[in-house]
């Protein structure tokens, strides 16, 4: 019983209890009424006998006085006008029947079988001038009672059922004082969760504790609405922040590689046409001189004017390197078939073992496929440069979480102790015994140049237990199947 | 009781039991029959026995402490013919022996209409002007009424009484 009712919801509970309430009075009432009428009936029947017997006994004084017993019969004959006297008796003062009414066997039985009395018994006492001169006896019969009570019952039970069904209506119709505002709060909140649109409000307004209760959910999103509001605002702001500052580095970053190009047209034009004018200079000297004492001297001034010629052409090309790479165009390729097809090259182009080492799988990257294979040019040239005889370069490829990573490897010279130093311009540093001339610092530079502008980074280390280098390259990883985010990407880069 | 008295006179003459029936006969009358106000104003109420026969004895002896209406009940009994005006006036139930079966023309005739119940077991007395008459009617003893009588004197009899009446005399 208890469960069914936790089960039920606010509605039924309501109607529940009000049913519950109103039907448990209903029925005490009516309780209380049959009590009464139960009480009121048998008194009322017992007054009726008295009564009764009072008449019939008084009326009988003469009849017993002066031992008329016919007359006292007579008497005791007017009760047939009540229907439930079964019998009765006049008595004389020593308790001997005088006269007698109806079946004394008969009212005996009465009720014989039945938990309820079946008869109703008076006995009077006759008095004559205040002496006790006999006594009346009647019996009758409750079946009238009873029936009496049984119709009463009935209409009592008509009237618990009638007021039940009144109780029902009543209670179905007036729980809504009490259950529609929850039913509305919980249909609120219902739309709160699933739209998260809090700026839903209950529409109730009440002066009891459920109002207190929707006025506390409505504050409640209020508070939320405003606290989202702020976040926007706040979140917004921090996004325009972000797109100024971005914007203020690529200005910067546009500058500076503007600044790059004029420097390499200055280098390229101005400073070259200033060496041709050296050039025919020392040309014109050493043809009108005549003096083969001032041929050597010539000849070192050409040399030098070349070396310087040289140096500006590299210049100029690293300087317009860089300005350049953030104007290629670049797509997902994958580094892996990269760098095995380009092993191939090396191995007919170097007399150096190398091996190909690590994952075989595809490592899709985004960039730009001739700077990537210049990039590794460099890398493999210079590890050539600095192998000891007989030693095997080594390249190998790895995944390492969304990023790859290339290892270019030889034994043989040592690292300088600026591991930065050596990717910075015109820096040579693994030089205590430099294999050719013309390398002016500008390949591992490049190599930085390249890796950077494709996201990633690059590193120097000392190889473990051996002397020898391990160039460490890491590139962020791409997904083929996005070629799409990743050119957008791309893009952001190309600004 | 009265039965089992009934039952001892059942055969037998004028007797001592059978007065005893008469005497409480007599004494019951008092309760059915109601007097002038004025008449129960006494300290007893006089029950004149009139005549010499078993009655006076019997009502002596029966009717001790009992009373009527609330008032101790007094018995007086008068030599025959003897009753004086004064005497009647005291009286408020007078029963008239056998022995005055000769002058109850007379004794009536003195009591007028008095407020006195007269009673008597003389033959058509209630004929003769008397109000109650005792019948001896197989083992019972009956009576009759003349209500005129009783009217004329200022008293009144209780319907009760009537209905057990053998007969109600009207006019005299």
């Amino acid at each position: 019983m208890a469960e069914f009712f936790q089960r039920l919801s606010i509605r039924g509970k309501l109607v529940a209890l009000v049913m519950v309430a109103s039907v448990s009075a209903v029925l005490l009432m009516a309780a209380l009424a049959m009590a009464n009428e139960v009480l009121e009936a048998s008194r009322r029947a017992e007054e009726q006998l008295t009564t009764l017997a009072r008449v019939i006994g008084s009326r009988s004084t003469g009849a017993l006085t002066f031992d008329d017993r016919a007359t006292a019969r007579e008497n005791l004959d007017a009760l047939r006008v009540t229907s439930e006297v079964v019998y009765a008796a006049i008595l004389d003062r020593e308790g001997e029947i005088f006269a007698q009414y109806g079946d004394g066997a008969a009212a005996g039985n009465l009720g014989a079988g039945s938990l309820l009395p079946g008869s109703l018994e008076i006995r009077q006492g006759i008095e004559l001038e205040g002496e006790r001169i006999g006594d009346i006896q009647i019996v009758a019969s409750l079946a009238g009672v009873y029936a009496r009570l049984g119709g009463y019952l009935l209409l009592l039970l008509g009237i618990v059922l009638a007021c039940t069904a009144v109780a029902f209506a009543l209670g179905s119709r007036m729980q809504r004082v009490v259950s529609a505002p929850i039913l509305n709060l919980r249909q609120a909140m219902q739309r709160v969760s699933e739209a998260r649109d809090y700026s839903v409000r209950v529409q109730e307004r009440r002066h009891d504790e459920l109002g207190v209760l929707v006025d506390g959910f409505n504050h409640m999103l209020a508070q939320i609405q405003l606290r989202d509001a702020e976040l926007a605002r706040y979140s917004s702001g921090l996004e325009q922040q972000v797109a100024e500052r971005t914007a203020e580095l690529y200005e910067a970053n546009r500058k500076r590689l503007h600044w790059l190009e004029m420097v390499a047209r200055f280098l390229r034009h101005e400073l070259k046409n200033a060496t041709v004018g050296m050039k025919t200079s020392i040309d014109l000297i050493e043809r009108r001189s005549g003096n083969p004492a001032l041929a050597v001297y010539v000849e070192r001034a050409r040399k030098s004017m070349l070396f310087m010629n040289d140096l500006l052409d590299s210049v100029g090309n690293a300087t317009t390197l860089e300005a350049a790479f953030h104007k290629e165009h670049r797509q997902p390729l994958d580094l892996q078939a990269l760098v095995e097809g380009r092993l191939q090259d090396y191995q007919g182009l170097y007399p150096v073992a190398m091996v190909l080492d690590g994952v075989e799988e595809p490592l899709w990257i985004r960039g730009n496929e001739v700077r990537l294979v210049q990039m590794l040019d460099k890398l493999v040239a210079n590890a050539v440069e600095h192998c000891s005889a007989g030693s095997t370069v080594r390249l190998v490829l790895a995944r390492e979480g969304d990023r790859a990573r290339l290892s270019v490897i030889d034994v043989g010279d040592a690292l300088p102790e600026d591991k930065e130093g050596i990717f910075e311009l015109f820096v040579s540093m693994r030089g205590a015994n430099r294999k050719r001339d013309d390398n002016y610092g500008l390949g591992l530079y490049i190599v930085r140049l390249i890796v950077e502008s494709h996201g990633g980074q690059v590193e120097a280390r000392d190889l473990a237990g051996d002397t020898g280098a391990e160039f460490l390259v890491t590139l962020p990883l791409t997904s083929p199947a996005k070629p799409k985010a990743a050119k957008s990407q791309a893009e952001a880069n190309a600004r | 009781m009265l039965g089992l008295l009934l039952a001892a006179v059942t055969n037998a003459q004028p007797s001592l039991d059978e007065a005893v029936v008469k005497v409480y006969y007599t004494y019951n009358f008092g309760k059915f029959v109601d007097w002038p106000a004025s008449q129960l104003a006494g300290p007893t109420l006089n029950l004149c026995v009139l005549g010499e026969d078993a009655f006076g004895a019997a009502a002596q002896q029966a009717l001790a402490d009992r009373s009527v209406k609330g008032l101790p009940l007094r018995v007086m009994t008068y030599q025959r013919g003897l009753i004086s005006p004064d005497a009647l006036d005291q009286c408020h139930i007078l029963y008239i022996s056998q022995s005055e079966r000769s002058r109850i023309g007379a004794i009536v005739r003195a009591v007028g209409d008095l407020p006195i119940l007269t009673v008597s077991d003389v033959e058509r007395f209630s004929r003769r002007g008397g109000m109650i008459t005792l019948v001896r009617s197989g083992s019972r003893i009956r009576f009759r009424i003349n209500i005129d009588a009783v009217r004329r004197a200022g008293l009144s009899v209780s319907s009760k009484l009537l209905e057990l009446a053998e007969t109600v005399v009207q006019g005299s």
